[in-house]
């Protein structure tokens, strides 16, 4: 069985070698099946992206941001898609909390231009000239201001009941709340 | 006849005050109250019928279900996410917990991944009514339209028996799903369904997609080529139609999919007329699958993974990890990305709909030089679905 | 002079039948209109039918939750149907948050903005239950009880302070001019500061 199972797993060693002889800075594994993982330093991830595009990795399906606010760390997580190799692909970096900054990959591929607006709407992560940061996107102007976000900090059933004025009626303490 | 300048004067005076863009161009505001933007909205520049410049404008039907997922147990998340896609609710569901599975390492058994692909193609199949129907209704042709409705109540009652549900089934669960099948009776009535639609196909045929008003109403409008539709991450059908043959079933397969027998249609045009076909030929394969899951009939056994923790649900821990699961949705690849940190609630989901994709810089690119009238037919074409974008 | 008040009951009893919806899809609820509309339940035998415009229209059916962006656009739309004007609140978002009790980003009590007549339980509801409902404002409107439209205009001062303090003073011009930098290009923003 366990070899069966390497055996499948030949083809992402295969792709995670091929990379990472052109990117020698990046760290990469095997998940599983069509599953790759590598981890690159910040500064470096868009010759990283362009090495990987150049490579068969054609779409980039989402830029997702993980606040681990113990690390006090932001973890983005590029994934992308081989079309030509069938293989899911995570591309993590960190940044750190207090100035997520890093450069913008619209130029590799375009619809980064989205996720990037998305992330730096929930997560203040600053991309570097991406030229429609600052353009409305899913919040409102008001909302921007009081600061709401999807990091860990956020306090969100506060926000909600001084914003909704509602009655104090949650418990936030509370662990496993019943709904 | 009276001038510009006076009209212009004549509302100063009244404390109404015009905005003019620049010489010849307006601004309009194309939804969110509008038939077909489905609580969406496009902000034109317009010169006269011609559209300048769009601008996306998403964000009606966000809830912050990424935050909320935090607050709330794995299991009860299952009836919070399936609400970000609303034609086709088992989606989210599906994704979430193959990720989930993913983590707590468990093979679902065959009975449930049965009933997952079956229930998986019949949202794909009821979806693609529903699409039809809009199209149908955006092109003018009523008729078509009602039917395709009148045909997705029969799936609807179909999930309702299955599910207890019409429309939010919360059925796919971690582990499985929530209830076994109900009977025999169910799957003879699935199959009279199958066979009936596809026999109503034929009408479709002949009065949407062989219609020569169809044609010209969709061809050669928002034409995108293979390298711009592979930058812009656009995925599905949408990106079948420039000739990528890119399905998730096939390139990432999940469930039962490597053992089903199907094709992938691929056309080579990228216009609305090749989308729309596109759809109805995958339409046409969705029947296929249908017939052949019930050919192969529900395996024998458990219907989800028999484990302590399903028992305590409230208590319910995943290891810490990450994963990503995705599917193909009608209207393109759907992902969940799920981190935890070991608690009894997610450290983070994260999903990706493809219309992120599609309603933000492909319509706002594709708009561009369109005719107003074509703006309706162009959204439909790329089967924008805005809950998707707004989570 | 005639007095209209005698002709009462008979336009009531034509208002009733004959109630255009706005075509408004202001939450998941909306996928439950085509159903509804279309030949299974067949919504235009009671005389309803959706419109495009809402100056037209009679029933406002808010299709499910509601966040304050919508319920900016919700509010304008309102103030642009003719009197009177009959709002019908569909599943359990717009009473009370419903699942998103704790989201931050909808509406909990909807009936603090705008006047609401009938309320449907039900998450989502059935095309039973909302046919119930409009069954019920038909009832409502016949013996002259859906009175939100006067209730909204007595109270006007009541419903702007909410909305207000939600949105911040001034948002209709706020919202209306939003884009215009954006449209316009960066370069003429720039002039403008």
């Amino acid at each position: 069985m366990a070899e069966e199972v390497k055996a499948s797993w030949s083809k992402g060693e295969e792709i995670v070698r091929m990379l990472l002889e052109k990117a020698p800075y990046a760290e990469g594994t095997v998940r599983r099946e069509r599953r790759l993982e590598f981890k690159v330093p910040a500064d470096r991830i868009v010759d990283f992206l362009r090495t990987a595009k150049a490579n068969g990795f054609e779409l980039l399906l989402q830029i997702t941001a993980v606040d681990w606010l113990k690390e006090g760390e932001i973890e983005l997580v590029y994934q992308l898609f081989s079309i030509s190799h069938g293989t899911h692909a995570m591309v993590k970096t960190r940044l750190p909390r207090d100035e997520a900054r890093i450069s913008t990959v619209m130029d590799i591929y375009p619809v980064a231009e989205t996720y990037e607006r998305d992330a730096h709407e929930f997560f203040k992560v600053t991309f570097e000239g991406n030229p429609k940061l600052e353009m409305p996107w899913i919040l409102e102007d008001e909302d921007r201001e009081v600061g709401v976000s999807h990091r860990k900090d956020f306090d969100m059933l506060g926000y909600v009941k001084r914003k909704y004025k509602l009655l104090d009626r949650f418990d936030e303490d509370k662990e496993n709340y019943v709904i | 006849m009276v001038t510009q300048e006076e009209l212009i004067r004549e509302a100063r005076e009244n404390g109404m005050e015009l905005l003019p863009l620049e010489k010849d161009t307006y601004e309009l505001f194309f939804g969110p109250q509008h038939m077909a933007t489905e609580n969406y909205s496009l902000i034109l520049k317009m010169d006269g019928h011609r559209v300048v410049k769009a601008i996306a404008n998403p964000g009606f039907l966000h809830r912050g279900f990424e935050k909320l997922a935090e607050y709330r147990p794995w299991h009860t998340n299952i009836a919070l996410l399936l609400r970000i896609c609303v034609p086709e609710p088992d989606v989210p569901e599906a994704i979430y917990s193959m990720a989930v599975d993913e983590l707590m390492g468990w093979e679902v058994p065959e009975r449930a991944q049965w009933i997952r692909t079956t229930v998986l193609e019949m949202a794909r199949v009821s979806a693609y009514l529903f699409w039809m129907m809009g199209l149908s209704f955006k092109l003018g042709v009523y008729t078509a339209g009602q039917w395709a409705a009148a045909y997705r109540e029969r799936f609807m009652a179909l999930f309702e028996e299955l599910t207890g549900a019409r429309v939010y089934h919360i059925y796919t669960i971690p582990g499985g799903v929530r209830r076994d099948i109900p009977g025999d009776k169910w799957l003879r009535q699935l199959r009279d369904t199958v066979e009936y639609i596809k026999d109503k196909l034929k009408d479709f045929d002949n009065l949407v997609f062989e219609n020569y008003i169809t044609y010209r109403r969709l061809e050669g409008i928002g034409v995108m080529d293979k390298k711009f539709a592979l930058n812009e991450g656009v995925t599905g059908p949408n990106l079948r139609a420039t000739g990528v043959p890119y399905d998730v079933r096939r390139a990432d397969p999940y469930l039962l999919y490597p053992e089903l027998d199907f094709e992938v249609p691929v056309l080579k045009e990228g216009d609305a007329l090749a989308r729309a076909l596109v759809r109805r030929f995958e339409f046409e394969q969705d029947l296929y699958i249908l017939e052949q899951l019930l050919d192969m009939g529900p395996p024998s056994g458990p219907y989800k993974v028999d484990h302590p923790s399903l028992k305590a649900l409230p208590r319910f821990r995943v290891p810490a990890g990450d994963a990503f699961a995705h599917v193909e949705a009608t209207k393109g690849d759907f992902g969940a990305y799920v981190v935890s940190d070991g608690g009894n609630k997610p450290y983070r989901v994260q999903i990706r709909g493809p219309s992120i994709a599609h309603g933000i810089r492909v319509i706002e690119q594709l708009l561009v030089g369109a005719r107003l009238a074509d703006v309706p037919v162009i959204l439909m074409s790329l089967d924008n679905c805005p809950p998707d974008i707004d989570r | 002079m005639v007095d209209w008040r005698l002709y009462e009951p008979l336009i009531n009893f034509a208002r009733k039948r004959s109630m255009w919806i706005v075509a408004f899809c202001t939450g998941c609820g909306g996928i439950e209109m085509p159903p509804l509309m279309t030949s299974r339940y067949d919504l235009e035998r009671f005389g309803m039918m959706p419109n495009p415009a809402p100056r037209m229209a009679d029933l406002f059916l808010i299709t499910g939750y509601v966040t304050p962006k919508t319920l900016k656009r919700i509010i304008i739309t309102y103030e642009m149907q003719p009197d009177p004007k009959y709002v019908l609140a569909h599943g359990s978002c717009p009473l009370n948050g419903g699942i998103y009790w704790d989201a931050y980003n909808a509406i909990k009590h909807l009936d603090k903005y705008i006047p609401v007549d009938v309320a449907i339980a039900g998450c989502m509801p059935r095309p039973e239950a909302v046919m119930d409902g409009i069954k019920k404002i038909m009832d409502l409107i016949e013996t002259g009880k859906a009175d939100g439209w006067k209730r909204y205009k007595e109270n006007y001062e009541y419903y702007k302070k909410n909305q207000d303090e939600l949105f911040g003073e001034g948002w209709r011009e706020k919202t209306a001019r939003r884009w215009i930098p954006w449209l316009m290009g960066r370069e003429k923003k720039r002039e403008e500061e």
